[in-house]
């Protein structure tokens, strides 16, 4: 919600803000981690999601609560050798956690090479040969683990070990001709949350290929924005507010954030800048790409953590004066 | 104690030792989720053994029934694994409660790593195939139930079958890409390997497939995978190209038959053959048109 508030360019009051961080305090284990609320074990996508959130609120009141210590020692608990990682103890895995790791872990300066250990190996393996990833080796390329895998390919900083000529072909077909819309897998059905997993991937893949090939930043552009934009507009809206899947479906929290998220990534173009080696925003002469009005321009968001650029800045400035305890 | 099962847990007599703990949201909470009495109730005293780690039959009553309320509570899920293994609890009555959920919910994440741990522990997988068959007769692409099976498959050597219940699959609808996959998987995978024969009559199968419904994505994808699978090229064999010159001409202009030639173009570096290709393709597929500029820009 914090980043949907976000994309809307809603401030967050100091109540607010200190409320989130109290509410937060409540799902932080002692063992490490946060869980999806009080009383609940810590797992790696609410932990992904609660550092984002108090990465949002960006106040010394959220950083201080983050146990870091503990952090590492539970995330060291979920490694496995193949490279990724339980999403709780005793839980499933798949390359989310890979993902929800990384992210995290980058975020607080807590990056250790034990957790990175194989990890890209377990990505390279779980691309299919349709070119897009699965959520563990064999099984079917989808696009939420897409998302995942690269973005954790790009923390990882072995994007070249994937088969990206492959992977640009499957992206781009999983842009509905008459939707508009991505589907998450072949001939499967549109959904505005895939306008993030897939349309997000993008940004990631064209640094990817600039990167691989030497081409110009920002040279290299592949998906068709304004029809996505088209596709979030007309049909992903709700008629009471939030955002949704499709026409017939109701809007939901989730929904809510990654359409708006799709929507930022289609009219937002972004570029590998080699001197702070980051993905930049890089909307250039020709400025962000807005379909109708001109107020549905939303800001941009971060390719890998989807949370506002400052965010991401300040959280990592920040902890980069602090080292980990341990 | 089954028809006690409408009543709240804190007027169940077997419960009356145990005192309830509501759940600590802090003073003023935000995004607060509003709960059923129900639920509450129930959590409550999950809360409460959760403080003695108590794993007797009562406390699989409680997680079933709050598992029922909330099919993706991965910590009760977790506690409730933790209580069967160490109780040694009926393993198959536990399939049956994990069949019921997923029926419920097919979705959830933890229903299906709950069965995964039940069966590692029975190493037992003799119903597993038919389970998810009922399972993908519900809904023919659950992601779970298609990464469940390889991990049945692989793990209990049941690879005899496995192409030919890919077949049926196909033959229920060709569009099924999770079928395609599995497919794929196998032939990769199994122990017995594959033989250029293998290879040829695949090739020749996706073919067929396409030509029941050339704008199908999936077949070309495969055919695309088990050439290279092969360690072959697509003009390894002519019947690919024939199909893909067949279906681009006559006025059909099937984009898949057409990026299958530009595939092959590029892999001889014909470039101007390429830019051609392309520049049909970003007509005939004008969704994609950037990608086929890029395509063509990409020819060297």
């Amino acid at each position: 919600m914090l980043h949907g508030l976000d994309l809307l360019d809603e401030p967050l009051s100091q109540e607010v803000a200190s409320r989130a961080v109290k509410t937060l305090a409540r799902c932080q284990n002692s063992t490490g981690g946060f869980g999806g609320g009080p009383g609940q074990i810590s797992h790696v996508a609410t932990t992904y999601a609660a550092v984002n959130a108090l990465a949002i609120v960006g106040t010394q009141e959220a950083y201080d609560l983050i146990d870091r210590s503990a952090l590492l020692d539970w995330l060291r608990r979920l490694k496995q050798a193949d490279g990724s990682f339980l999403m709780h103890e005793g839980g499933e895995l798949d390359v989310r956690g890979i993902y929800c790791v990384l992210a995290t872990v980058k975020l607080l300066n807590i990056v250790s090479p034990d957790l990175a250990a194989n990890s890209e190996q377990f990505i390279a393996c779980s691309q299919t040969y349709e070119g897009g990833i699965g959520g563990i080796p064999g099984v079917e390329a989808h696009g939420g683990y897409t998302f995942c895998a690269f973005a954790a390919m790009e923390l990882l900083g072995k994007t070249e070990l994937l088969d990206l000529d492959k992977l640009s072909r499957w992206l781009c077909f999983r842009q509905l001709a008459v939707e508009k819309g991505f589907q998450g897998r072949t001939n499967k059905l549109v959904d505005g949350c895939y306008s993030f997993w897939q349309g997000g991937a993008f940004p990631l893949l064209e640094c990817a290929l600039a990167r691989r090939d030497g081409d110009e930043a920002g040279k290299v552009d592949l998906f068709n924005r304004e029809a996505l934009q088209e596709y979030i507009l007309i049909c992903c809206q709700g008629e009471r507010g939030g955002l949704k899947d499709k026409p017939d479906k109701n809007p939901d929290y989730y929904h809510t954030c990654y359409v708006l998220s799709g929507l930022s990534i289609a009219q937002h173009r972004y570029a590998w800048d080699p001197v702070q080696e980051d993905i930049i925003v890089a909307d250039g002469e020709r400025g962000p790409v807005v379909v109708g009005n001109g107020q549905n321009l939303l800001p941009a968001t971060h390719p890998v953590h989807n949370i506002l650029p400052r965010h991401v800045t300040r959280i990592r400035a920040h902890f980069a004066q602090e080292l980990p305890d341990a | 104690m089954s028809n006690d099962s409408e009543k709240p847990f804190s007027a169940r007599p077997e419960w009356a030792d145990v005192t309830p703990v509501s759940q600590d949201d802090g003073p003023s909470p935000l995004v607060p989720i509003a709960y059923s009495s129900a639920y509450s109730d129930a959590m409550s005293y999950f809360r409460a053994i959760l403080q003695t780690n108590e794993y007797s039959p009562r406390v699989l009553d409680l997680t079933a029934h709050i598992i029922r309320l909330n099919p993706s509570h991965y910590s009760v899920w977790k506690y409730r694994q933790d209580a069967v293994i160490a109780r040694d609890a009926d393993l198959l009555k536990e399939l049956e409660f994990v069949e019921e959920m997923a029926e419920d919910q097919p979705k959830s994440y933890q229903t299906w790593h709950y069965r995964q741990a039940i069966i590692r522990k029975l190493g037992d997988a003799s119903r597993e195939v038919e389970f998810i068959n009922r399972m993908l007769h519900i809904d023919s692409k659950n992601y779970h139930a298609w990464s469940y099976r390889q991990w049945v498959i692989s793990t209990f050597d049941l690879w005899d079958g496995e192409m030919a219940d890919t077949n049926r699959f196909l033959d229920m609808d060709v569009r099924n890409n999770s079928a395609w996959n599995q497919r794929y998987w196998v032939l990769k995978n199994r122990p017995s390997g594959f033989t250029d024969e293998d290879i040829a009559a695949e090739v020749k199968y996706a073919l067929e497939m396409i030509y029941l419904a050339p704008r199908n994505e999936s077949p070309w994808a495969y055919l695309r995978g088990i050439v290279a699978l092969g360690g072959k090229t697509l003009d390894d064999f002519p019947s690919v190209e024939e199909t893909c010159k067949d279906l681009s001409d006559k006025g059909q202009s099937i984009p898949h038959a057409l990026a299958m030639l530009l595939d092959m173009k590029v892999a001889v570096k014909d470039v101007d053959e390429c830019r051609r290709i392309c520049a049909i393709l970003e007509e005939n597929d004008p969704i994609r048109q950037k990608y086929w500029k890029y395509r063509a820009e990409s020819v060297k």
